[in-house]
């Protein structure tokens, strides 16, 4: 882990009950400067009520929430905290123009009118009332709301959800822009594809618990369940177990297959033996499958 | 702030309906009773012109006040936008005072054109410090109304909140003496208008017009009344904001 001066966003057993209901059931989450986390979960897991802890909309049942410091609450009076809800109108009655004029009047240093327009694709949507907007340009809006006081920190909560196609390639654009800029953004989505091409880290959540945090390439690595698997020559060969990183095995006529922690290991090993293999194969699940299983499992333990 | 309630003027400009309700209402009634009993004049009591005039003013700015708060609350608490006026750096207490605010600024042009409905109609002649004392007293007379429309739109919700806030209004002008000359009520009505914010506010402009000195009693029923209804609108303001 980073230096701590960089931990920008620190949960600390944040739990949520609703009576019996555990919505969010301990989580313990570092964002460091200038990550692109997604909090990817199935519908119901607690994406929502651990976006609405962070940004101070919910007060947790335990645990703390310390933004840039302080309090989420105060991190939005001061206009590090920019956010966009899933769900809830605008205010009503005023075009789009005027409505981000007036957010942005609300902060000490907005983004300039016209950048916020182009960032946010409203440059034509300008002189429209904001209640008068389909979904996806809706979603604009609260796009625009949230950067308008060029927060250090974005915050979405499953940004595309109302879109179709082309706007929700359009929003990944606006959003890659503004992410360019340094800042650090958290998005809760249940896209996978959104988390796997948009962010620099994963953290997938399920049942109000975080089961698994990485890049996609260490979440593979470590749930993936890699496998080496090869044609044994010899059938009195035994022993496969004991190949560093191979956790359990299988054979099949002369095939096996070794599940193992570390493909990379259990392969130099075996290349370094005097096992008689042929037509050698490392293989392991796409990420979907991984997603999948972890969420099913509902474990997978963090750290 | 000042962003904020010139916003809210524009939006609420653009929803003529409740405005709609605030300005021609009142006017029409007043041209109804005024034609009906305005020539009425008992002897050593106002005109009836203009006493109709004065309380139809009270009635029309009340419903301003109210209108441009309680509703308007209640939908945006239920609608979300609320909720993302939390997520901006300004605070709840602002925008409290901001839709009081817009309110304020309401009720004077309801009231105006009651007042300008009767010179024209009326020919109703008052000396220019009786207009000013008029105008100005009764409008402040009206302000409590606006925090009571906040503590209505904390109260209500969506739903129920217009039927209330009528409901209340309604209650509130004809128990305050402003439908009916509040000489003519029952002696336990009156007793009971004369602990109503909505009778002090137009007698401020009936004592006016007749010449005589305002009351004291005036001034502290409308403080009194204002200030539970600041406290009711700040006890269910916060608890909404003390979040689950």
């Amino acid at each position: 882990m980073k230096h701590v001066a960089d931990c920008i966003v620190r949960l600390q057993g944040i739990a949520k009950t609703y009576g019996p209901v555990r919505a969010v059931n301990g989580i313990d989450l570092e964002i460091r400067r200038g990550e692109t986390v997604a909090l990817l979960g199935p519908n119901g897991a607690g994406k929502t009520t651990t976006i609405s802890m962070l940004l101070g909309l919910l007060t947790p049942t335990a645990g703390t929430i310390e933004v840039f410091g302080m309090s989420p609450t105060q991190a939005i009076q001061q206009s590090k905290i920019g956010a966009m809800l899933q769900e809830g109108k605008l205010m009503s009655g005023v075009r789009v123009g005027e409505f981000l004029d007036f957010v942005r009047g609300l902060h000490p240093a907005p983004l300039p009118r016209d950048e916020l327009l182009e960032l946010a694709g409203l440059h034509a949507l300008e002189k429209r009332r904001v209640d008068r907007l389909s979904g996806g340009q809706t979603q604009r809006v609260r796009f625009a709301m949230a950067i308008a006081g060029a927060p250090e920190l974005l915050v979405l909560d499953e940004p595309t959800a109302a879109m179709d196609v082309e706007a929700r390639r359009d929003f990944w654009t606006s959003m890659h822009a503004y992410a360019a800029r340094g800042h650090t953004i958290l998005f809760a989505t249940h896209y996978l594809e959104e988390a796997e091409t948009s962010a620099s880290r994963l953290v997938i959540i399920a049942q109000g618990r975080i089961i698994a945090d990485g890049t996609v390439q260490e979440i593979q690595a470590r749930y993936g369940e890699p496998r080496v698997a090869f044609t044994c020559l010899d059938e009195t060969v035994a022993g496969f177990d004991q190949l560093p990183g191979v956790q359990q095995s299988q054979i099949e006529g002369d095939r096996v297959t070794l599940h193992t922690q570390d493909a990379d290991a259990t392969v130099r090993a075996l290349v370094a033996s005097n096992i008689p293999w042929k037509d050698l194969e490392v293989k392991s699940n796409d990420l979907e499958e991984t997603f999948i299983r972890l969420v099913h499992n509902g474990k997978g333990a963090t750290k | 702030m000042k962003d904020y309630v010139r916003l809210e003027i524009l939006r609420t400009l653009r929803d003529p309906f409740y405005l709609f309700l605030a300005v021609v209402v009142p006017i029409g009634f007043y041209l109804l009773f005024s034609g009906l009993f305005g020539s009425e004049t008992p002897p050593g009591a106002l005109s009836g012109n203009i006493e109709i005039m004065v309380a139809l003013a009270v009635y029309g700015g009340i419903w301003a006040c109210l209108v441009a708060t309680g509703p308007r609350l209640a939908n945006e608490r239920s609608s979300g936008w609320f909720r993302h006026l939390g997520l901006l750096p300004i605070s709840p207490w602002k925008i409290l005072a901001g839709r009081a605010l817009v309110a304020m600024v309401f009720s004077l042009p309801a009231m105006l054109l009651v007042y300008a409905t009767g010179i024209v109609v009326h020919g109703v002649q008052l000396s220019i410090g009786q207009w000013i004392g008029i105008i100005v007293l009764m409008w402040v007379g009206v302000w409590p109304f606006a925090l009571l429309g906040i503590a209505l739109g904390y109260v209500t919700n969506d739903t129920t909140s217009f039927g209330v806030t009528y409901g209340l209004y309604m209650v509130l002008s004809a128990a305050g003496g402003l439908w009916v000359p509040p000489a003519i009520l029952p002696s336990t009505m009156l007793t009971i208008a004369k602990l109503l914010p909505t009778y002090h506010a137009a007698d401020l402009g009936w004592r006016i017009a007749d010449g005589q000195p305002i009351e004291g009693i005036s001034v502290v029923v409308l403080v009194v009344w204002a200030v539970c209804f600041l406290a009711v609108a700040t006890l269910f303001a916060r608890r909404a904001a003390r979040v689950r």
